[in-house]
């Protein structure tokens, strides 16, 4: 067996071994970062971080790759030693353009374990198989250049050092990766769990996020305002006298994603969830039978007010709930679009809400007014009007914003902002087809715009076809197939973990950071926005599709070398060392 | 004063029908009494279900083929709409799925799902699933009588009344659709 180390930034090729084309640095700066790399093995990581690198294998005869044996680790310096290192088996996929590539990361005692026919993957045996290795760097470890190797017996081990800097990260990202998905796929994708067995499923999901610092969201309702089992406490009464009847289901299962046990040890940090969608819809918990009556609105703040303070009691004073209405009129069941607001007449109904969530605080009074409850909104059409409006700008505490209105919005983005609310943006993740660095692009842009965050694609939790069929969309498969009801990550998600920390890294340089990036990718400050269309300012009902794809979305990152957002990172660490 | 004759709400299934109650468990038996029952909750329908929102809900714009984006309801007559499904639902021990069906002007044979209750009707609609070419028992309600359809694999009964306004036109057609196969539990 033949082995090669590589960065974490490329992608090879499950045929050949190579790094896949579209990876190739094509800077003097980022050839020089990967030929330092394949000289000298190094990764630096801030304390809090992960270091990461991938170790390719090629075998004499082709095979599934499940008899080598891999060792990597532990990592040690003096006084001190990394040693909770994991490897991935990197799953092969198939891009739309028929090529191959990897994507999804297999912990790989899991694979090893896995029956044969797991293993079976569609491109057959080979000779080619990559491995991922991530390293975490733990807050109290010691800075300095710990030595490892990884190896199989019978080869010569190759030496990577990693090199843990006296610089620690924020236990919260600056920006936010919202890893969004909807109710019920989970139970989808392993069917026949229940109870226990499958709160140890979900939680792994909701953990796998977490330790790549991404936030897995999990509407927990369908447009009908139909729960996802046991994602609302059971309700009795009606009227005035409705209440939650009982917490304790709700509280075992989701408890500690809330304050924070489910997150011990977890490289992202030992923090609570830092978002979570309510269940609370345009049916849920009043009803909609009554829409429109003062008992409607007595019902939904009522049980908000007992949100508020169980969220509380409870200490969970550190996640945002999010009360957020996704309901559309396109599916046929209610007169309001709660989301992507097109029709002026919508108004009435989100500043309606507003104004029960904030009954819901006075009713709650202190025992609730420590929750974080918050009103959010997904926009697109409207959001040139609406971020500036003087009656719905300040409605919302975070805007979820297309990706090219936020894009040609500065004016809008930069108003949230400075009503102290949070801009994210959806939309602009790219798929395994894309460069692999593109979620890094993705988190520095978002920093250099000034964004809290964003949720690079609608749905981020893949089928089991998509293991093997490239998916544009996910970041989290199911194990299933290897006998692991666990969540699988992925390599984009790990690209998601480096680009916080990079974004972390430009934030404690501040304008300085933002100096860096404009020099290096080239840009000047009005580079990083898009000119706002005339009709994006035009009456939304006046907007169509067509007018959305006619316009091209500025991102100066994108004109770059797919390694620049690298060179970020690595002169931003030089500019914290030497400061 | 009793009321007059011809204001009375049509008895379309067997005089003492129940709308709750327990079903015979042998499977043709079942079946007819199923489709009993939703014809005498249709009946029942008729008096909560408003004809003129059905007529009047969506917009002028949204009756032809539009956008998603630019699907619109006239928000006040929707909610009346949804108001009645919603308890029309609730007035059984089956889990009703409740839908009212529109022709389209631009789509001859074609009907549209204008509004579902807490769930489609799945015999004949489903996610994204809202214009279909009308069935038989869709027709003859739309022709002015109730149907009854039971779905080619066995699973689903719907029946499908008229649905009309205050000028007794027929605008609509309100199915009541219930699973056979025990899929959805009855919900009282």
């Amino acid at each position: 067996m033949r082995l090669q180390v590589l960065s974490d930034r490329v992608r090879t090729s499950p045929a050949t071994g190579e790094v896949i084309p579209r990876d190739l640095p094509t800077s003097e700066a980022g050839r020089s970062l990967e030929s330092d790399f394949g000289q000298r093995p190094l990764v630096r990581v801030p304390r809090g971080g992960v270091a990461s690198f991938q170790v390719v294998v090629t075998t004499e005869k082709p095979s599934d790759g499940s008899e080598i044996a891999l060792q990597a680790g532990p990592w040690q310096a003096q006084g001190g030693a990394l040693d909770r290192v994991s490897v991935f088996y990197q799953w092969p996929c198939r891009l739309s353009n028929e090529e191959w590539t990897f994507e999804g990361l297999v912990p790989f005692e899991v694979y090893r374990a896995a029956r044969s026919a797991a293993c079976q993957e569609p491109l057959g045996k080979r000779s080619h198989h990559a491995f991922w290795v991530d390293v975490p760097a733990p807050r109290e470890a010691k800075p300095g250049v710990y030595q490892g190797s990884v190896g199989v017996p019978g080869a010569e081990p190759l030496g990577v050092e990693v090199e843990v800097l006296p610089i620690e990260l924020p236990l919260v990202p600056r920006i936010t990766v919202d890893l969004n998905s909807y109710a019920t796929h989970i139970e989808r994708h392993h069917p026949g769990l229940t109870g226990e067995q499958l709160t140890e499923c979900e939680t792994s999901y909701y953990r796998e996020a977490h330790d790549n610092r991404a936030v897995l969201h999990y509407l927990p309702y369908g447009h009908a305002g139909e729960m996802a089992r046991g994602y609302a406490p059971p309700l009795a009464g009606r009227g005035r006298n409705l209440h939650v009847a009982d917490w304790t289901a709700y509280d075992r299962r989701f408890g500690p994603l809330l304050d924070g046990t489910a997150m011990a040890g977890s490289p992202g940090g030992e923090r609570p969830i830092p978002h979570w969608y309510l269940p609370f819809n345009f049916d849920w918990p009043a009803d909609y039978a009554h829409f429109g009556t003062r008992g409607y609105d007595h019902e939904f703040a009522q049980v908000l007010a007992e949100f508020r303070r169980h969220i509380q009691e409870r200490g969970w004073t550190e996640t945002s709930f999010e009360v957020f209405f996704n309901h559309k009129k396109r599916y046929r069941y209610y007169p309001y679009d709660g989301d992507e607001r097109k029709h002026e007449a919508d108004r009435g109904a989100f500043r309606h809400y507003r104004a029960l969530v904030d009954r819901a605080a006075a009713m709650a009074g202190p025992a609730g007014a420590r929750a974080k409850i918050i009103y959010r909104t997904d926009i697109s059409w409207s959001f040139a009007h609406d971020a500036t409006d003087d009656q719905i700008g300040p409605l919302y505490d975070l805007w979820v914003i297309g990706f090219s209105n936020f894009s040609w919005t500065r004016q809008g983005v930069e108003a949230i902002l400075e009503r102290g609310q949070k801009a994210w943006w959806y939309g602009g993740g790219s798929g395994p087809d894309g460069q692999t660095t593109d979620a890094d692009r993705l988190a520095v842009l978002c920093w250099r715009r000034g964004g809290d965050g964003f949720m690079p694609a609608w749905l981020s939790m893949a089928g089991d076809a998509a293991l093997d069929r490239a998916d544009p969309l996910s970041m989290l498969y199911p194990g299933r197939r290897f006998g692991f009801d666990r969540a699988l990550g992925s390599i984009r998600l790990r690209r998601v973990r480096s680009g916080t920390e990079t974004a972390d890294l430009l934030e404690m340089l501040g304008a300085e950071g933002r100096a860096l990036v404009d020099r290096l990718a080239r840009a000047r400050d009005e580079d990083w926005w898009t000119p706002t269309p005339a009709w994006a300012l035009y009456p939304p009902e006046t907007m169509n599709n067509d007018m959305y794809g006619s316009e091209s979305i500025a991102n100066p990152l994108a004109q770059r070398d797919p390694h620049t957002p690298a060179v970020i990172r690595e002169r931003a660490i030089d500019a914290l060392m030497e400061g | 004063m009793s009321v007059l004759a011809n204001r009375r709400y049509p008895q379309w299934a067997p005089p003492g029908t129940p709308l709750t109650g327990p079903l015979p468990e042998e499977p043709a038996a079942r079946r007819e009494a199923v489709a009993a029952r939703l014809l005498e909750l249709a009946r029942v329908a008729m008096a909560i279900v408003d004809g003129d929102a059905v007529r009047d809900c969506l917009r002028p714009a949204s009756r032809i083929e539009i956008s998603g984006d630019d699907y619109e309801y006239d928000a006040d007559q929707c909610n009346a709409l949804r108001r009645g499904l919603l308890r029309v639902e609730r007035l059984s021990d089956l889990d009703v799925q409740t839908g009212v069906w529109r022709l389209r002007p631009d789509k001859p044979g074609m009907a549209d799902l204008l509004l579902a209750g807490m769930g489609y009707p799945r015999q004949f609609s489903g996610w994204d699933r809202y214009l279909i070419p009308i069935p038989a028992a869709m027709q003859q309600a739309f022709d002015g009588q109730p149907g009854t359809g039971f779905s080619d694999d066995g699973r689903y009964c719907s029946v499908l009344a008229p649905v009309r306004d205050s000028l007794d036109d027929t605008v609509g057609v309100l199915e009541l659709c219930v699973a056979l196969d025990g899929e959805a539990q009855p919900v009282l």
